[in-house]
């Protein structure tokens, strides 16, 4: 391919730039993860600004607590840049910090049990709720946030992820890092204790009754 | 099969959760995200530099036991004829400076009144901490070269050169002035790093939160002699105009080291104002850019222009990086990125001399999905059908399957 070939005043006329692609594209995950690799100045601080809400968000949903996000947060991009040789795909950066994230969650999650079990955090302590008092979900979201911070971790994510981000099975399992078949098996098992203990609960059970509207 | 008991209760959820988002500090992570990677990949670089000196004594073994002992040992230093420790803090008496000389040749000079330490000896230098006031450092260029200067949160990584580094922790100001080579500078609003060669300045103030780079040519209030490393004899004499003398941020304030210029159109790219680095890139003089930016830097610069909106500039830029870089990695980047800024017809060689540099490359498999797309906008079937082969052999679930299918289920020639 003779690139010194290339006419340039053709190629820079006006209209042919916007035959094809008619606007400044944005850089994809694939060239964001390539210029990280080359260890371009910016790439960090746009990978950051790309994907930080979702997963910011997504610890959040995962934990209930606000304080907590942030420092989870913090680790999963800390890792994700410092390990972004891992990954192979770089167009499938997001799915990769999803499971990033399902990771550092889970650690998260158990160095708390892990806590808990050497006293260093009371056994009733209650997740806090993004939810202001007049807020007539309060109640539900406090109790289904006390009932998932009493099940294991993994059970705990593989129930967030399927049902409150609303991920298919297969993409839940994946950004778990597990097999199809165990994810089934921890979501199944960690939906049936959620459920036990939801029952119990006067501010639930109507939901699962079907005595709310 | 039975609906999800909960599934009313966790639609609840859903929508309860969705109505306060959190209160998070995305822009506070943000920061102490972008400072951790920046000291991390420091730490990577000095490990690195390290490990490929360790790598170099590891095959001098078989030549002499001896020679490696020696060339293995850390630096030492000495403080006035004294052995230095490394931890103690040191402060440079009022009205005078203190000097410090390294055993493999490199001199540093606390000036007077500055506090600092010596927090770290290796084979080819050292980490110099400064605590407040100034240093001035030149340093013995060497294969294995591995001196840091860290003044309040800001790294300097430091290649053969001569310098001086303040830092005012009242002030939150911190001053860089280079007089030979080149270092990296990292730290708050410079998180991913700023080259500053050879006749610059780099000034950041934290209260004010500027950056500013400027020339250290105007300086001519300095009265000492610029310190010069005692080995190798072969190292070139600081320029006269550029002698080395206590840079305070007022000198700078008082326009009498530096005159800034303002934020560098590569700092302005790195914060995504685009435009406005555009601009100062063109009022820096483009031709000097081209001539001296690194490659990362061309490629920024070209980044920037394509979200300005300058195409032209975007396209000179790529073109620039690519004669400037012939073979490298880079490169390839740039024709790829030609690829994407052009029309198919032109594309279509863009992306395969991609391929054919970097056939492995991370944007493989993009440039190779990219090249179908331009042959089906251009009506080019039998090319399509080419590529659409090739793609599907390398990437049979790639994002451009799909569309590689397509094209060889088509019966239409050209």
């Amino acid at each position: 391919v003779a690139t010194s070939g290339l006419s340039e005043s053709d190629a820079g006329k006006a209209g042919r730039w916007g035959e094809v692609h008619p606007g400044p594209a944005p850089e994809t995950d694939a060239e964001l993860v390539e210029a990280l690799k080359r260890g371009n100045g910016g790439a960090a601080g746009r990978l950051y600004d790309r994907h930080a809400a979702s997963v910011l968000g997504l610890v959040y949903r995962l934990l209930g607590r606000e304080a907590d996000s942030e420092d989870v947060a913090q680790e999963v991009f800390i890792y994700a840049f410092s390990s972004i040789d891992k990954l192979r795909e770089p167009a499938a950066l997001k799915g990769w910090l999803l499971g990033v994230t399902a990771g550092k969650v889970r650690s998260h999650l158990r160095r708390r049990r892990r806590q808990r079990w050497l006293h260093l955090l009371p056994h009733e302590e209650l997740p806090e709720l993004p939810v202001e008092p007049s807020d007539p979900h309060t109640a539900l979201l406090r109790e289904v946030y006390r009932i998932l911070d009493q099940l294991p971790p993994d059970d705990r994510i593989a129930i967030v992820m399927r049902r409150i981000e609303g991920l298919s099975v297969d993409d839940a399992a994946k950004a778990c890092g597990m097999s199809l078949s165990t994810f089934k098996r921890r979501l199944t098992r960690g939906e049936a204790r959620f459920l036990a203990r939801a029952k119990k609960q006067p501010a639930l059970a109507s939901w699962l009754t079907g005595g709310v509207s | 099969m039975t609906e999800f008991e909960g599934k009313r209760l966790f639609e609840a959820v859903r929508d309860a959760l969705s109505r306060r988002p959190p209160q998070l500090d995305q822009a506070g992570v943000r920061r102490r995200v972008l400072e951790a990677h920046a000291s991390s990949s420091m730490r990577g670089k000095r490990r690195t530099a390290y490990g490929l000196a360790l790598a170099g004594m590891a095959l001098v073994v078989a030549v002499t036991v001896v020679f490696v002992w020696r060339g293995s040992a850390p630096a030492t230093f000495q403080i006035a004829g004294q052995q230095g420790q490394v931890g103690s803090w040191l402060q440079a008496p009022t009205g005078q400076p203190l000097s410090l000389s390294f055993s493999e040749g490199s001199r540093v000079s606390l000036t007077a009144g500055s506090r600092g330490r010596v927090g770290r000896l290796v084979r080819g230098g050292a980490r110099v901490e400064l605590e407040r006031g100034s240093v001035q450092a030149a340093v013995a260029h060497r294969a294995d070269t591995d001196w840091t200067f860290g003044a309040g949160p800001f790294e300097v990584a430091v290649l053969g050169t001569q310098l001086d580094v303040s830092w005012s922790p009242e002030a939150r100001q911190f001053e860089l002035r280079v007089l030979q080579g080149a270092v990296r500078v990292r730290g708050p609003l410079i998180q991913d790093g700023q080259e500053v060669r050879a006749g610059q300045s780099c000034r950041v103030d934290l209260k004010r939160r500027i950056i500013e780079l400027g020339s250290t040519v105007a300086a001519t209030a300095a009265a000492d002699q610029p310190l010069q490393a005692a080995t190798p004899p072969s190292a070139a004499p600081a320029p006269p105009e550029a002698r080395a003398g206590a840079v305070t941020p007022g000198d700078v304030e008082r326009g009498a080291v530096a005159e800034p210029v303002g934020p560098s159109w590569a700092a302005l790219a790195q914060a995504g104002k685009h435009g406005d680095a555009v601009a100062a890139a063109e009022r820096a003089g483009l031709p000097g850019i081209y001539r001296s930016a690194s490659a990362e830097s061309l490629l920024d610069l070209a980044r920037a222009s394509r979200q300005a909106g300058r195409p032209d500039l975007e396209r000179t830029t790529l073109l620039e990086c690519r004669k400037r870089f012939p073979g490298q990695p880079a490169a390839a980047q740039a024709a790829y990125l030609l690829g994407r800024a052009s029309a198919s017809a032109e594309a279509v060689t863009w992306f395969e001399l991609y391929l054919r540099e970097q056939p492995r490359g991370l944007l493989a498999r993009e440039a190779s999905g990219r090249v179908i797309e331009s042959y089906v906008a251009t009506r080019n079937r039998s090319g399509a059908k080419r590529a659409a082969s090739r793609y599907l052999a390398a990437y049979p679930d790639g994002p451009h399957a799909s569309m590689a299918r397509q094209a060889l289920g088509s019966n239409e020639g050209d």
